[in-house]
C-alpha cells in the first residue's frame, strides 16, 4: 500500500497519572477533521479511561486486564489493529496502560503490517511525563525508564506546577535515558505546536539506547466501595494519609449528593463534579507490589469514616 | 583425560581414575584480577578475565561462570544492595504486599538485565576453555527465587495459603527452565540449580511444594541433553533423600551437612555428591596446611565413585589463593599431600568472647548466627525474620547478628555450641536451627519470654 493511503498510527504511553487521557482528548480534538479509531488499554477490568473517552464519536476499542505488549494480551491488540485496518479511518490512536513496557511495539507492528498488507504508517510513540514526579518514578518504577527509552517524543506535562530548574533537571534525566528523543513541555496535556505531531517520526529501534531491561511484575490493584454520600474534606484527608504508598487513585464518588470524579497520583489529587453517571461508586488504587498500601489505607479509614472499609 | 571428560564420567556415575574438583569462585574471581565483587558481576570483560585466571591458577575440572543468585530476581523487579566484596543481596520484594502470581508470559528474556552479559561470558569461556573444563551455568532455584519475589511472607504462606505458594513456585520453576534453556544454548555443560533456602524448610514441605517442580525441571534439563546439579547450602541433612528423589545428576552441599552421611544416601540413589570444604573456618581463615589436611581427610572418609570435591558454596572474596591451590593439590595429588601434612597439627587461635548473662537480661535478646546475611540467601531470610520481629516489637527486644566471617564470631559460635548456621537463639536458648520461622511462630516465641 502507498504511504498516502495508510492509516497513521500513534502510540501514547506514560506512567499512571501523567495525563495520558487528557492528552488523548486533546489529540482527538487535534485530529477532529479526520476519522479516528482509538484503542485504550487499561491495567484492570474497570475501563475508566474508556468511559471518559466515550461520546467523542470515535471508534473505540478497549483492551483490559493486562498490557497490550504482554504476550498473553498482544493477540487482542494485534487482532484489534487487523480489524481496524478494514475500517475507513485515517488515524489510529493507541493509549497504553500506564504500567506497560512498550519496548516490543516494533515487533508487534511488524506482525500487524504482515497481516494487513502494510496498512499502517506507524508514526511513533509519544510519552507523557509528569514533571512533578517523573524523577522519583524513574528510580522506583521500572516501566517509566522503558517507556522513555522506547519513545520518539516525550511531552513533559504539568509544567505549571514546577519551576524552571525542575523542568531542566527532568529534561536531563530523560536525555540520559534516551539521548535521541525529542522533548517538549506543556501543561494540561495541551499540544502547543502542531509540529510535535506532524513531524513525529518513529525511530523504530532501541539498539542505540543503553537500558537494562526488566520484566514488570507485582502490582497491587485495590478496588474500594465508596457507596453513600461523602464529604470532600474527609476523602481528601483519607487519601492524603496513604498517598505515599500508591501510584494512582481514581474513581467516581458521590460528594454532597453530586457525582464527582477523583483523580490523583502520589503527589496530586483532583476532585471535581462529573457529568458521567457510573453504575457504582468506587475507587481504584494502583500501587507497587511491595507497598503497604492496604495496611495504611485501613488504619487511616477509621479516622474519617463511620463504616467498615469494603474492598471489592 | 580432560577435566571436562572426568566431570562427564562422574555425572554419568561411571568409575574414574581420580576425583574431580570444582572451585566455586564467584566473587573470588574478582580478587584474582583486582576487581571488586560488583565489577566482576556486572562487567563482562572483568568477569571473563577473572574466570580465565581461576582456570589457570586452580586447574578446575569444572567451573561455574556467573555465581550470582540475584540475576533472575533483578530482572523481575527486586532491588539489589551491592557490596564490594560479596554478591548483591535482594533488598525489596515485588510481591511482598500482593499475592500476585506472575503470568508465565512474563519470563526473563535474553536481553534482560545482566543476562546478555552472562551469555556473552559463557560463550567466550566455552570458546577458550570449554574443550577441557566442564562449564556450569547457575540458576536461582525455584524456592529461593519465589522467596526473593515474595519476601519473608512466604514462610507464613506455606501454612496459610499453600495453593498460592505452589503457584508462585511453579512460576519460579518456569523462570528456571527458561534460564536453563538460555545457558544450555550458550554452551553450558551442567545446569546447577542453586536453592539455598531448601535447607530452611522441612522435608514434608519440600515434598508438598518442591518435589514436583524439581522433577519437572531436572527432566527438562535432561531432555536438553545437559547435566543437572542441585546446589543447596545450610543444614539440608534432613532433605537430602527427598532431593535425591527429584532425579538430579548431582547434588552439592556445604559444611553444614555431614558429607559421609549424605553420601550414603546419594549413593543409594546413584547420584553424584559434591562438597564440602568449609568456606570460612578452613578456606578463608585457615592456613595452606589446614586446607590440605581437611581435603585429604575428607577424601579418606568418602567412597570415591560419584564424588566431586568442591567448596561448600560460593567462595568468600578474600580466600587466600594459596588455600585454594592447596585444596586443588590435595585432590589431584592426594598421596603426596598426605605425606606433606602427616605431622601437621593445626594451631587453634584463641579468642576470648563474652557470653551475655542470659538470666539477667533487661529485655529479650534475639541472637542470629549466620554465615553472612548479606551473602547467604538462607541467612538473609533468617535475618529478615528477626528484623520483622524488631520492626514489630521495636525497643522491647534486642536483635543482634553474628556473622561467621569474623574470627571473634567463629569463637562465639564454638563457645555457644552453635552447630548449624543460620540459627536463632532467644535469651541464649536455641529456637530455630536451619529452619526459618514464620512471623507468628517467632513472635509468639518472643512473647513467651517477655
Amino acid at each position: 500500500m502507498k504511504e498516502k493511503g495508510k492509516k497513521k498510527l500513534y502510540l501514547i504511553s506514560g506512567f499512571l497519572g501523567a495525563g495520558k487521557t487528557t492528552f488523548m482528548h486533546n489529540l482527538i480534538d487535534f485530529f477532529k477533521e479526520q476519522k479516528i479509531a482509538v484503542i485504550v488499554n487499561e491495567f484492570g477490568k474497570q475501563g475508566m479511561d474508556g468511559m471518559l473517552l466515550k461520546g467523542d464519536g470515535i471508534l473505540l476499542k478497549e483492551i483490559s486486564n493486562g498490557s497490550i505488549f504482554c504476550n498473553c494480551r498482544s493477540d487482542s491488540f494485534i487482532d484489534a489493529l487487523v480489524r481496524i485496518a478494514e475500517y475507513p479511518v485515517d488515524k489510529v490512536l493507541v493509549e497504553s496502560s500506564g504500567l506497560s513496557d512498550p519496548t516490543d511495539m516494533g515487533k508487534i507492528m511488524s506482525v500487524v503490517q504482515n497481516l494487513t498488507e502494510s496498512s499502517y504508517d506507524y508514526r511513533g510513540t509519544i510519552v507523557i511525563a509528569d514533571a512533578t514526579n517523573i524523577e522519583k518514578l524513574v528510580a522506583t518504577a521500572p516501566a517509566v525508564k522503558l517507556q522513555i527509552a522506547s519513545s520518539d517524543l516525550v511531552i513533559i506535562n504539568k509544567i505549571d506546577l514546577v519551576n524552571e530548574d525542575k523542568i531542566e533537571s527532568v529534561e536531563k534525566i530523560i536525555g540520559e535515558i534516551n539521548y535521541l528523543v525529542k522533548i517538549e513541555r506543556t501543561s494540561f496535556g495541551r499540544i502547543s505546536d502542531p509540529n510535535w505531531i506532524e513531524n513525529l517520526h518513529n525511530r523504530n529501534s532501541l539498539a542505540d539506547i543503553n537500558i537494562t531491561k526488566k520484566r514488570i511484575i507485582g502490582t497491587q490493584k485495590l478496588l474500594v466501595s465508596m457507596e453513600g454520600n461523602h464529604r470532600k474534606e474527609s476523602l481528601e484527608n483519607w487519601i492524603k494519609d496513604f498517598s505515599d504508598t500508591f501510584y494512582r487513585i481514581k474513581g467516581f464518588v458521590i460528594i454532597d449528593n453530586k457525582w464527582s470524579y477523583i483523580n490523583g497520583t502520589s503527589n496530586q489529587l483532583e476532585i471535581y463534579e462529573s457529568n458521567i453517571i457510573p453504575k457504582d461508586s468506587s475507587i481504584v488504587i494502583l500501587a507497587a507490589g511491595n507497598q503497604p498500601v492496604k495496611t495504611k489505607m485501613l488504619s487511616s479509614w477509621k479516622k474519617y469514616f463511620n463504616r467498615e472499609l469494603i474492598l471489592l | 583425560m580432560t577435566g571436562k571428560e572426568l566431570i562427564f564420567k562422574t555425572l554419568r556415575h561411571e568409575e574414574t581414575d581420580r576425583i574431580p574438583w570444582i572451585p566455586f569462585a564467584g566473587v573470588h574471581a574478582g580478587k584474582l584480577i583486582g576487581a571488586s565483587a560488583k565489577e566482576i558481576l556486572t562487567d563482562a570483560d572483568k568477569l571473563y578475565n577473572g574466570l580465565i585466571e581461576v582456570n589457570k591458577l586452580y586447574k578446575p575440572d569444572g567451573q561455574p561462570v556467573l555465581f550470582d543468585l540475584q540475576i533472575e530476581a533483578e530482572v523481575l523487579g527486586c532491588e539489589l544492595m551491592w557490596a564490594e566484596d560479596a554478591p548483591p543481596a535482594v533488598r525489596t520484594h515485588p510481591l511482598s504486599e500482593t499475592k500476585e502470581v506472575p503470568c508465565t508470559c512474563i519470563l526473563p528474556e535474553k536481553t534482560d538485565g545482566r543476562i546478555p552479559m552472562s551469555l556473552d561470558v559463557m560463550e567466550r569461556m566455552k570458546e577458550t576453555v570449554g574443550d577441557r573444563t566442564a562449564l556450569y551455568g547457575l540458576t536461582c532455584g525455584p524456592f529461593t527465587l519465589a522467596s526473593h519475589l515474595r519476601g519473608t511472607n512466604i514462610f507464613m504462606d506455606m501454612f496459610e495459603d499453600s495453593d498460592y505458594v505452589k503457584k508462585l513456585v511453579n512460576y519460579a520453576n518456569e523462570v528456571n527452565k527458561k534460564m536453563a534453556e538460555y545457558y544450555i544454548g550458550a554452551g553450558m555443560d551442567v545446569i546447577a540449580v542453586v536453592d539455598p533456602l531448601v535447607s530452611q524448610i522441612s522435608p514434608s514441605h519440600f515434598e508438598e511444594f518442591l518435589s514436583e517442580p524439581y522433577r519437572d525441571l531436572f527432566n527438562f534439563i535432561k531432555e536438553k541433553k545437559s547435566f543437572s546439579s542441585f546446589f543447596v547450602c545450610g543444614d539440608a541433612t534432613r532433605s537430602i533423600e527427598v532431593m535425591c528423589k527429584t532425579n538430579p545428576d548431582s547434588i552439592s552441599i556445604d559444611e553444614n551437612v555431614d558429607m559421609v552421611a549424605a553420601k550414603e544416601i546419594t549413593d543409594k540413589y546413584n547420584i553424584t555428591l559434591g562438597g564440602n570444604i568449609p568456606l570460612t573456618t578452613v578456606m578463608l581463615h585457615g592456613t595452606q596446611q589446614d586446607n590440605m589436611k581437611y581435603t585429604v581427610e575428607l577424601i579418606d572418609k568418602l567412597t570415591h565413585k560419584n564424588l566431586i570435591i568442591a567448596p561448600g558454596c560460593d567462595m568468600p572474596y578474600d580466600v587466600p589463593v594459596e588455600n585454594t591451590i592447596a585444596v586443588q593439590q590435595a585432590v589431584s595429588e592426594t598421596e603426596k599431600v598426605r605425606e606433606m601434612v602427616a605431622n601437621y597439627e593445626a594451631v587453634e587461635e584463641y579468642i576470648d568472647v563474652d557470653i551475655p548473662d542470659y538470666d539477667s537480661l533487661e529485655k529479650p535478646l534475639i541472637e542470629v548466627f549466620t554465615l553472612d546475611s548479606a551473602t547467604c540467601a538462607a541467612c538473609t531470610y533468617m535475618m529478615g525474620a528477626a528484623n520483622d520481629a524488631k520492626n514489630h516489637f521495636c525497643d522491647e527486644i534486642e536483635v543482634v547478628e553474628y556473622k561467621f566471617t569474623l574470627k571473634e564470631n567463629i569463637a562465639r559460635v564454638k563457645k555457644m555450641g552453635v552447630s548449624n548456621l543460620p540459627s536463632i537463639y532467644i535469651n541464649g536458648q536455641l529456637k530455630y536451627s536451619s529452619i526459618i520461622p514464620s512471623k507468628d511462630e517467632l513472635f509468639s516465641a518472643i512473647k513467651e519470654v517477655m
